[in-house]
């Protein structure tokens, strides 16, 4: 679904990325984990268009992406969530999850016809997914971190995605959102075959839902396995602690 | 036909080097303040105002000249500081086109009151003595005056150098360009550092203005020639930096020069054009990022 | 959903109030009101750029002047009626805006803003200079014909113009891509991560509000009987700035709240009063420091603002 050829990225003489290779299955959960300043979030940004890599290429789906611009991504069935949640501040919840469908809809480019009697149903649903519907009136920028966390990833199943890059998903979320989450991503990807690129920092969540895991250390790739082996993995444990 | 490109040659660098001196200020004020002072040209207008009253009132010998010089930059600077510490502190926190509107709104009032103080009539500055006539260079016939000029803009380049790159005050105010938040981190006052950038950014146009009060009459309107092309020259040179004041100045003052003897129709839009283009190809202006060279 | 019926009733009864003001108003003050309606018109399409999709634009007295140039020129080099030339009007600016929007929709922030202002210029600077077409620094007069000629009427036409084009603006706010706009304004990143193809639809809005603009400045074409220089430059591109940050940023009836407090102080004031500049700067001055959401602001309850509406 997703293939890396030896990306690289560096930032004026800094580099983030070294040579990554990466291949991710259709229908797998991967998830990307190292210590803060890895390059976690540089990779997400390089798959999904905010960046171009210094080197090397990212094929999705069969199709080239390395420069192209994320909207066009979107539009091929690749959503993303960002680490510092990103949504419409000043629209409610509802207005945000409309807007993504709007979007994906190809709807937006209509200049007549009121706004408000579109995909009422359809908005509904996705809020009621994630658990936010109570608060669908709400201004995005006054819900809490959690929900606007879930928000976000309502925003980003808008486009029916076939692969989702969450960064961090669960970060600053309670355990009983964070177990919300787990499920619709477990569930997403065994009934409508949604593959999920994800980093995390929390081992347990990564543990019960990755099925693959990449580690990321200084840019490159020190390891790449199943969650058992990782955890058994001698390099992996000195790289986690030497960076602690 | 050289003598002329020469001579005009001469008057784009004299131009050029006032151009510097007040793009100097304009730009210390955006990268330290990160605030577009659309009230720059009024007070380059405002220092021309001040140096014919200074002038006239100590009969526009030599001494008189001087004093212009002197007190013009202090009469705008005292300015600059009440604006800064009455008005721009207080929406300091507001989004940037707030203060962009409050320096256009400081630009108007200062337009009124130099018509109410000075009257609609044109004035003359008289050139000192000792800078009136011409020389010859070779060939080419180039008023003393303009020798001045560049003269004084390269000592300013000289005493901006020294200032920032030997004074701690100038590191500081450079940091503040490069980083203001890491310098507040840092512990350094950022606020009293910026008053001081904008005073010493609105001297610079008040002595520019009074720099150029001899060379062409003093009139209202001097503000708007002046402030667009101080944006101008800011931005093609880069935000923030004291090297970019000066190749922009001085490009600019070149291409209209030469354009005036070459293609006469296009000299009063190089001006635009070179902004556009650089706008285009190097956003951040030719030096953007950095102060000094 | 009787809510909703309430401001659409104040609107129409607004109408219809301008509408009687002839039978009742002289003359002076029904040219008053044309400018108001011309200046409401033009503040309203910049807030399309600046306030709804977040483009600081500093040219668009060009394509206001381009409107008013349209119809000066098809009047008298081309010998075509006013009303051709005004329907001409929003087609040339909105060439303009299509053309100019295309070079600078690709920067953002100061750049994109520096690069209106030198595009602006250079038009500006362009038309003074080709006296043939344009009548350089003189301008061009527009020849107003007879049955246009009572105030009544120009009243009349300006009214009618004015709440067409802001009617068919609402209907675009309140479209899906009204919706996109606000989206973009508010996050522009995030909107190209939905899938919204960031740059084409600021395009898009530069263009409407360019064309909204060139209508505005053939009407004060035709009032003024001339198109001049001065609606071209880059003080005249301040002026909708200024009124829809003193009207209220982001609401729809800010900016027409900024042009009335504009237009009806630069009337009184240059009546009686030697130093207008003063004026306008010390009320700007008073808004930025004490009425930081404009004077839409003081009326919160009638405001109507993107994003705030029912569900």
């Amino acid at each position: 679904m997703l293939r890396l050829g030896s990306v690289s990225k560096t930032f004026s003489g800094f580099a983030a990325l070294t040579d990554v290779d990466l291949a991710v299955e259709p229908g797998e959960i991967r998830a990307i984990i190292g210590a803060n300043g890895a390059g976690k979030s540089t990779l997400l940004n390089v798959v999904s268009g905010l960046l171009r890599p210094s080197a090397g290429t990212v094929n999705y789906d069969g199709h080239d992406v390395t420069a192209r611009d994320p909207s066009e991504l979107v539009l091929l069935g690749l959503s993303r969530s960002f680490q510092i949640t990103s949504v419409f501040n000043d629209f409610t919840a509802f207005q945000n999850v409309r807007i993504a469908l709007l979007a994906y809809h190809r709807r937006t480019r209509q200049l007549f016809g009121s706004v408000e009697r579109l995909l009422r149903a359809e908005t509904l649903e996705l809020l009621e997914a994630v658990g936010i519907a109570d608060r669908a009136g709400r201004q995005a920028g006054e819900l809490a971190a959690g929900d606007r966390k879930r928000l976000e990833f309502a925003m980003t199943l808008a486009a029916r995605p076939k692969m989702l890059l969450l960064d961090e998903p669960t970060a600053g979320m309670a355990p009983n959102e964070r177990e919300i989450v787990v499920a619709l991503l477990a569930s997403l990807n065994r009934d409508k075959r949604v593959t999920i690129l994800f980093t995390e920092h929390d081992l347990d969540m990564v543990n019960s839902l990755a099925h693959r895991i990449s580690v990321l250390h200084q840019g490159r790739v020190l390891a790449e396995g199943h969650p058992d082996e990782i955890r058994r993995n001698e390099q992996v444990r000195a790289a986690y602690v030497g960076a602690a | 036909m050289l003598e002329a490109v020469a001579s005009q040659v001469v008057g784009g660098l004299s131009r050029g080097m006032v151009m510097f001196v007040v793009a100097t200020g304009l730009t210390l004020i955006f990268g330290s303040l990160r605030i577009a002072n659309f009230a720059h040209g009024a007070i380059y207008m405002l220092g021309a105002y001040v140096a014919f009253s200074v002038s006239s009132q100590l009969g526009f010998g030599t001494a008189a000249f001087v004093a212009a010089l002197v007190g013009a930059p202090i009469v705008v600077g005292a300015l600059g500081f009440a604006v800064e510490r009455g008005l721009l502190r207080r929406i300091a926190h507001r989004s940037h086109y707030y203060q962009i509107i409050l320096t256009y709104a400081v630009a108007l009032i200062i337009a009124d009151l130099v018509k109410m103080i000075w009257g609609v009539a044109y004035l003359t500055v008289p050139r000192p003595s000792f800078l009136e006539g011409a020389v010859f260079l070779g060939s080419i016939v180039v008023p003393v005056y303009n020798l001045f000029l560049i003269a004084v803009g390269l000592a300013v380049l000289a005493a901006i150098h020294v200032v920032f790159n030997r004074t701690r005050f100038g590191t500081l105010v450079r940091a503040s360009v490069l980083d203001g938040e890491m310098l507040g981190a840092l512990g350094t006052d950022v606020r009293q550092l910026q008053s001081k950038v904008f005073v010493l950014g609105c001297m610079l146009a008040g002595l520019g203005g009074a720099l150029s009060a001899p060379a062409s009459s003093v009139s209202l309107g001097m503000d708007h020639a002046v402030i667009i092309e101080s944006f101008a020259v800011v931005l093609i040179g880069g935000v923030g930096s004291i090297v970019g004041a000066l190749a922009g100045s001085l490009i600019v003052g070149l291409a209209q020069a030469l354009g005036i003897v070459f293609a006469p129709e296009f000299a009063a839009t190089s001006v635009y054009i070179i902004l556009a283009l650089v706008m285009l190809f190097r956003r951040n202006g030719l030096f953007g990022g950095r102060v000094m060279a | 959903m009787t809510r909703p019926y309430a401001p659409i009733l104040a609107c129409i009864a607004g109408v219809a109030l301008l509408a009687a003001m002839p039978l009742i108003l002289p003359a002076t003050y029904l040219y008053l009101l044309v400018g108001l309606f011309v200046m409401a018109l033009f503040a309203s399409s910049y807030n399309l750029v600046f306030g709804m999709t977040g483009l600081l634009s500093f040219c668009h007295a060009t394509f206001y002047g381009a409107g008013a140039y349209t119809v000066a020129i098809a009047a008298s080099r081309l010998g075509l009626p006013v009303l051709l030339g005004l329907v001409l009007a929003p087609l040339c600016a909105g060439v303009l805006a299509a053309a100019i929007g295309w070079i600078s929709v690709r920067t953002k922030g100061i750049q994109f803003a520096m690069l209106t202002l030198a595009l602006g210029q250079l038009v500006y600077t362009v038309v003074v200079r080709q006296y043939r077409l344009t009548g350089g620094d003189d301008g061009l007069p527009i020849a107003v014909p007879d049955w246009l000629s009572p105030v009544t009427t120009l009243y009349y036409l300006a009214l009618c113009v004015c709440v067409l084009c802001l009617a068919g603006l609402w209907r675009v706010l309140h479209s899906p891509f009204g919706e996109a706009l606000a989206a973009i304004r508010q996050n522009a990143e995030r909107a190209r991560f939905i899938g919204i193809n960031v740059v084409a639809y600021q395009r898009a809005a530069f263009v409407i509000a360019g064309m909204l603009a060139g209508v505005a400045g053939g009407l004060r074409g035709i009032e003024q009987q001339a198109a001049y220089p001065a609606l071209l430059t880059w003080t005249q591109s301040a002026e909708p700035l200024l009124m829809t940050l003193a009207g209220g940023l982001t609401t729809f009836f800010g900016p027409i709240i900024g042009a009335a407090l504009f237009v009806v102080l630069n009337f009184f004031v240059t009546a009686s009063f030697e130093y207008p500049l003063l004026v306008f700067g010390v009320v700007m001055l008073l808004i930025v420091l004490f009425l930081p959401g404009g004077v839409a602001s003081l009326f919160s309850r009638v405001r109507l603002v993107r994003g705030a509406s029912e569900t």
